[in-house]
């Protein structure tokens, strides 16, 4: 009794998998996801900057940090282009990676990096 | 009074044991994203927990039996493999995230990255448990894990607001991003929720010889230790809603996740959140490779007990030992710590209907439980619960993929 | 006392040998058939092949593959005799030694290969 329901289950897993991999793989994530991602970054770095400020995180850390936020602009700069379609798209996308970039230099400019 | 050092006890261990990587990761992500809207889930998961355990601890104080040696009893081998399987999958998952944790808190101290420290970890961890007992193991790094309180302070520094809070421990609908706040909910669930603590609680009220006595201990331990345990993970939850939700930070990387206690107590913050991640997830790191242990040895019949020298139980302390290098593998490759958590705790939510649908049978056998046994209070709970675990199963899988990124 | 129901109360129970010490539980129970004779419980048998028998066919499969794989030839089965059951509780007690059934090989070889030459292995209680 226990064996056709769980095949059954399984079967109806495979099909979603195979058709939300499918139809999910190979696209970049959408704009407003990419452009959010950086905007988080940014306000990280910002946060991270004032908290070295205020001499409650090390530089180790904040060098992490610093990295972590480097790779996701990495990252967006490759794929945000093909996400970005129209003229505004790609301004906002250009804004969205200017602001980071400047973020990573500000903090890069506290901890004396 | 020896009573009452015992019910202390046992409250901070259940403390030290909610709190661990797959809280933390997914308390924070929830708060970060959704401030305050999510701590209902917490309120469900750790009341759900709390009952699981009550019942183990019950089943094992009053019939000598732990919960895995039932299993295969009272069930067959047959159906017995089904636990065993998934409870090993989804544990094996969750120990490489708590490696990860672990390791992830010496690359914020040092700098040095985190892939570096996942065998040194292993081995350390194996030490303990090669040499160690059960006592070194549950109170060892229930008391050092006491600096998770730092969250709370943190929480109150922040000073939240308690009529929003307070709305928020009932369930809501969310106003955007559907499928990731289901995502969340159901991680949450899967990191309160987990098979291999309520296996470990089962074992070890067998391995601290728990009797009959024990039941008033068994209660309080398994009630006030988990309301003071999520009461931690919601004050994680409340800092991220305070520091990062306003700011709009999604977290991304574990290294954001330390931010929101370096917010408001400064350098003690960031030293705090080490070291709570560190104890917390190596505590966790022991607990998970004895379950495995446990439900391996206990299922098939073998000697074990943490309490026994190795050569007095070869194949139990061989299993931990394996299990526990294996698992440092995945993160020593550098495999993302976040990553895996998020995937194991909604692999943890799925995997519950095997371990919970089982236990509505034992707790009402009265040749186990005698005048034990579950009232309907209890059933009707369990009930909802059982049908909480497979609404987890087949909202898993779909949830990952759509809420997952 | 009344009657044991042999699926609830004997199958997959734990098993102890005379010195209490755990050896594995009951995987599978044979009945002897003899001529003229009703058929009776009369051996208990303990080990993987016993277990992976019952789950079926691709399950024994796959037991033995992973079994050639460390070049095992002989199955590491026990077969005890049902007159060996000394007492039935929550554990079964059997008349043997635990050390000397084949179904231990493994916890014996670990123990003397593995376990023993790591320094802490051995001694009392920890």
């Amino acid at each position: 009794m226990l064996q056709p329901a769980s095949t059954r289950t399984t079967r109806l897993y495979l099909a979603l998998t195979v058709l939300l991999v499918g139809g999910g793989c190979g696209s970049p994530p959408p704009l407003d996801k990419q452009l959010e991602t950086l905007a988080s970054w940014t306000a990280t770095m910002q946060l991270a900057k004032e908290r070295h400020g205020a001499g409650a995180i090390t530089i180790t850390y904040a060098t992490q940090l610093r990295d972590r936020a480097d790779e996701a602009f990495q990252q967006a700069s490759t794929t945000i282009g093909q996400s970005a379609q129209t003229h505004s798209d790609s301004a906002y996308a250009a804004a969205a990676l200017d602001s980071l970039r400047t973020a990573i230099r500000q903090l890069e400019a506290e901890i004396g990096s | 009074m020896k009573k009452w050092a015992e019910v202390a006890l046992g409250v901070v261990t259940s403390i030290g044991g909610f709190l661990e990587v797959g809280s933390i990761a997914t308390s924070a992500q929830g708060g970060a994203e959704f401030g305050y809207q999510l701590a209902w889930v917490l309120v469900l998961g750790t009341m759900s927990l709390a009952i699981l355990m009550e019942m183990t601890g019950r089943l094992a104080a009053v019939s000598q039996r732990t919960y895995a040696d039932l299993l295969r009893e009272r069930f067959g081998y047959r159906f017995f493999l089904l636990p065993l399987v998934a409870v090993f999958v989804v544990s094996l998952l969750v120990v490489i995230s708590e490696i990860g944790g672990v390791s992830i808190a010496l690359q914020i101290a040092t700098g040095i990255d985190f892939r570096w420290w996942a065998i040194p970890t292993a081995i350390v961890g194996w030490f303990l448990l090669w040499r160690g007992n059960f006592t070194i193991v549950e109170q060892g790094t229930a008391m050092l894990g006491l600096v998770a309180i730092s969250f709370a302070v943190g929480a109150l520094k922040l000073h939240p607001v308690w009529p929003t809070l307070g709305r928020a421990m009932l369930p809501s609908l969310p106003s955007h991003d559907r499928a990731r706040y289901w995502y969340l909910a159901v991680s949450i669930l899967g990191a309160s929720i987990s098979p291999y603590l309520y296996l470990f609680y089962s074992a070890g009220a067998i391995e601290d010889e728990w009797t009959i006595e024990h039941l008033g201990v068994n209660r309080v331990t398994a009630g006030m230790g988990n309301v003071f345990g999520g009461g931690l993970a919601i004050a994680t939850l409340v800092t991220a809603a305070l520091v990062l939700a306003p700011r709009e930070i999604k977290v991304d990387r574990y290294e954001q996740i330390a931010l929101v206690l370096a917010t408001p107590l400064g350098r003690a913050g960031l030293v705090f959140f080490i070291m709570t991640l560190f104890i917390t997830c190596f505590g966790a790191t022991l607990e998970i490779v004895l379950a495995m242990a446990y439900l391996l040895a206990q299922g098939l019949g073998w000697n074990w007990s943490e309490n026994l020298k190795p050569d007095k139980d070869a194949r139990f302390a061989t299993s931990y030992s394996v299990l526990i290098l294996l698992a440092a593998l995945p993160i020593a490759i550098g495999m993302d710590p976040l990553t895996l958590t998020n995937i194991s705790m909604v692999a943890t939510a799925a995997s519950l209907p095997v371990t919970v649908i089982p236990l509505f049978v034992l707790m009402n056998d009265g040749d186990l439980l005698n005048t034990h046994v579950n009232g309907w209070p209890s059933n009707l709970a369990l009930v909802v619960i059982a049908l909480l675990s497979i609404v987890l199963l087949v909202a898993a899988l779909p949830l990952q993929l759509l809420g997952g990124g | 006392m009344g009657a044991l129901h042999l699926s609830h109360d004997v199958i997959d129970a734990q098993l102890v040998d005379r010195q209490q010490e755990k050896i594995g539980r009951i995987d599978e129970l044979l009945l002897e058939l003899e001529d003229g004779q009703p058929p009776r419980v009369a051996t208990i048998v303990i080990g993987g092949v016993a277990r992976a028998r019952r789950v079926g066919r691709w399950m024994l499969a796959l037991h033995r593959a992973v079994h050639a794989l460390f070049g095992h030839r002989e199955e590491q089965e026990s077969r005890v005799p049902f007159d060996a059951v000394r007492r039935i509780a929550d554990t079964i007690e059997l008349d043997v030694e635990g050390d000397a059934l084949a179904s231990m090989r493994l916890e014996r070889w670990l123990a003397t290969h593995i376990v023993l030459r790591i320094p802490g292995g051995s001694g009392e209680r920890k």
